[in-house]
């Protein structure tokens, strides 16, 4: 026997060894793993990346509903302990939480993802590991039929695209719109919702640009556009690519109106684009007043920074969860089965209905507009 | 033709010549296509952030940070990295992929320093602020400094090239290593100073384009990307090669997306470099036959 053929042999042993350990740690999937010790809840969010301040804001917001839970005694005498992913706003980094979180930690349930890109790419992962995950970002009218146990907090893009092509025609009387969309999930459903709306509105889509998520040079499409002469622009973009886009249509004299989604919500956007995002508007699901106690909290966590109004519904996506596992414990099945009979819950942010598809039955919008840095109430 | 200005204003302001003639000054003497380059820019990018937003300095003094610390960047990689890989002979495929280690490694330790946000340095009121019109076309005030400095800068390299000692050892070390170190020409000292020289002249971009469009940890892979592109189609090592390839690259990646959609900027652009590596590899302009 040659050296080479030893040490082949040595790493075939240590291989199956080490399989062999695994194998034998690996319990079963099973729902009632474990029944006593604190109850491990998932926690997807962009952390850094794209929409980071949302993210960040969210989790710190997820965070306090934990502690409030804990506070009383948490889940029939067992705390909640969170463990926190950062998907990046992206979907192959959210697969791989998924499974860390599923897999590894063996979670009971998941609060999350925030881009819709994430909730995508995990929900095939989440729904076959049957554990249940509720998103309070993710608008994506995909994410309707992702899967059993894909639940969300806020309402679809189904209904937000729609209300924006409404708002924008009917409004805003825009008869010639032009769009200049990002290439990721929510970019491209509510782009789709929206246009196929317009149209049908009778407005005419005059042009219909898109870009990758991460550019940040857009002038080339803005210049499209200009070209285009459209009396208003929709632009789903997410938060960094919105800046570009209000300072190089500033730069390059595009005048027409402007409309977004709900990334207007991110306080980054009128904070960095400043004066250049004046007059833009965005819609946003209806979203009651920050508690003060809570908004400070947050802030406080934060490091000062403005919270974006997502983050209420972070909490309330953990509160609903936490009541539903008082109700039922800590099975997964019967977790999501109990999500799906929530009804008239009274959140800090909504009044949430889930319907059958895990879904918000109920969609009511606000419209705002950014003015100085900072937004007002338009609608 | 109202867009067509303004499309040829937007050409001229993302035309990377300058960074197509860093990358061609430092492959014309170590002979390898550098992953790291674009680390210089993001570096750049970072100091004008550093100095002019968060110190609050103006920004002219912050520019020189950024042409600084970009130079100094490239310097540093080449004497840790590429310095012991040349004693060691080793072949230009052993550079590349420790250059795109460096790059991944400095991506990373960007986005632990400065995390991964994604930051814009607010223009200083007055003349870079300024929005100007010409013809149809508008144009800020960075945009004209970056559009002189791109016609100032290959003029000024060209010159270096041409009359100065160090840009006849230069070519020297470029042609040929060993021979000019036995007619006495300091040969890692001079690829010493092309390197910072490269890292310079991208640092100064990524400077302004920090002010322009802004800096983020992966600002700089684009960059290597569309400059290693402009080298190749221009011709690797060639100074007036890496402006003429540059210049194809902003118009190909400008007028491409009138006819096709938007998203395809980059796919029009590695198919023009994929046509020209089948049908032309060595470049419009090439040093090496």
């Amino acid at each position: 026997m040659n050296k080479t053929t030893k040490n082949v042999l040595w790493v075939v042993v240590i291989i199956l060894v080490v399989w062999g350990i695994v194998a034998l740690n690996n319990r079963p999937l099973s729902n009632t793993a474990n029944q006593s010790g604190p109850i491990k809840v998932g926690v997807i969010m962009p952390l850094t990346g794209d929409i980071a301040t949302v993210g960040q804001a969210t989790r710190y917001a997820i965070e306090i509903a934990k502690d409030e839970v804990n506070a009383k005694g948490g889940i029939n005498g067992r705390p909640i302990e969170l463990v926190e992913e950062d998907a990046k706003c992206d979907p192959a980094t959210a697969a791989s939480a998924a499974s860390k979180l599923t897999q590894i930690d063996k979670v009971t349930a998941i609060v999350g993802a925030g881009c819709s890109s994430e909730t995508l790419a995990a929900a095939p992962i989440v729904e076959s590991a049957h554990v249940p995950m509720i998103s309070p970002i993710s608008t994506n009218p995909k994410v309707t039929t992702a899967g059993d146990y894909i639940f969300r907090n806020v309402p679809s893009d189904a209904f937000q695209g729609k209300f924006a092509a409404e708002y924008a025609v009917q409004k805003l009387n825009a008869k010639k719109i032009a769009i200049l969309s990002c290439l990721s999930d929510w970019c491209v459903g509510i782009h789709d919702v929206f246009k196929a709306r317009a149209t049908e509105l009778g407005a005419t889509i005059v042009a219909d640009e898109q870009n990758k998520q991460d550019d940040r040079d857009l002038r080339t499409q803005v210049t499209k556009i200009k070209a285009s002469n459209p009396d208003l622009v929709y632009v789903p973009q997410y938060t960094e690519a919105l800046i570009i886009f209000y300072k190089q249509a500033k730069e390059l004299g595009l005048k027409s109106l402007s409309l977004t989604g709900d990334v207007g919500t991110d306080p980054k956007v009128p904070a960095e684009a400043g004066a250049a995002a004046n007059g833009g508007y965005y819609t946003y699901p209806k979203t009651l007043d920050m508690p003060a106690a809570f908004l400070a909290e947050v802030k406080k966590r934060m490091g000062g920074e403005e919270v974006s109004t997502y983050a209420p519904r972070g909490y309330d996506a953990m509160k609903i969860l936490a009541e539903v596992m008082q109700k039922v414990g800590t099975d997964s099945t019967a977790i999501k089965n109990g999500l799906y009979e929530v009804k008239d819950y009274q959140g800090i942010a909504d009044t949430y209905t889930i319907d059958q598809n895990g879904d918000m039955a109920n969609a009511a919008y606000t419209v705002k507009k950014f003015q100085d840095g900072k937004s007002v109430v338009v609608e | 033709m109202d867009v067509f200005v303004q499309f040829m204003i937007n050409a001229v302001i993302v035309v990377p010549i300058v960074s197509a003639i860093g990358f061609n000054v430092a492959y014309g003497t170590r002979k390898f296509v550098d992953m790291s380059y674009g680390a210089s820019a993001t570096m750049g990018g970072y100091a004008m952030f550093i100095f002019s937003r968060l110190l609050g300095w103006s920004v002219w003094p912050s520019w020189f940070f950024s042409v600084l610390s970009g130079g100094l960047l490239a310097w540093f990689l080449d004497l840790l990295i590429h310095r012991p890989l040349r004693h060691r002979h080793a072949p230009p495929l052993v550079s590349f992929i420790s250059s795109l280690g460096a790059m991944i490694g400095l991506q990373s330790l960007f986005a632990i320093i400065f995390s991964t946000q994604f930051w814009v340095v607010e223009a200083p009121p007055g003349f870079m602020s300024k929005i100007y019109q010409i013809f149809s076309g508008s144009i800020t005030g960075t945009q004209i400094i970056m559009t002189v400095s791109v016609l100032l800068l290959p003029l000024f390299v060209v010159a270096l090239f041409r009359w100065t000692n160090f840009g006849r050892s230069l070519r020297a070390v470029g042609d040929d290593p060993e021979v000019s170190a036995i007619v006495g020409i300091p040969v890692e000292k001079v690829i010493g100073w092309s390197v910072f020289l490269s890292g310079a002249l991208v640092g100064s971009a990524g400077g302004l384009m920090s002010i322009d469009t802004g800096v983020y940890p992966y600002s700089g892979l684009p960059i290597t990307l569309l400059s290693a592109s402009s080298g190749i189609i221009g011709g690797l090592g060639s100074i007036p090669g890496a402006i003429l390839g540059a210049i194809l690259v902003a118009l190909i990646g400008t007028f491409g997306i009138w006819w096709f959609p938007s998203g395809w900027q980059m796919a029009i652009i590695f198919s023009v470099l994929l046509v020209f590596l089948l049908f032309r590899p060595n470049g419009i302009l090439n040093r090496d036959k």
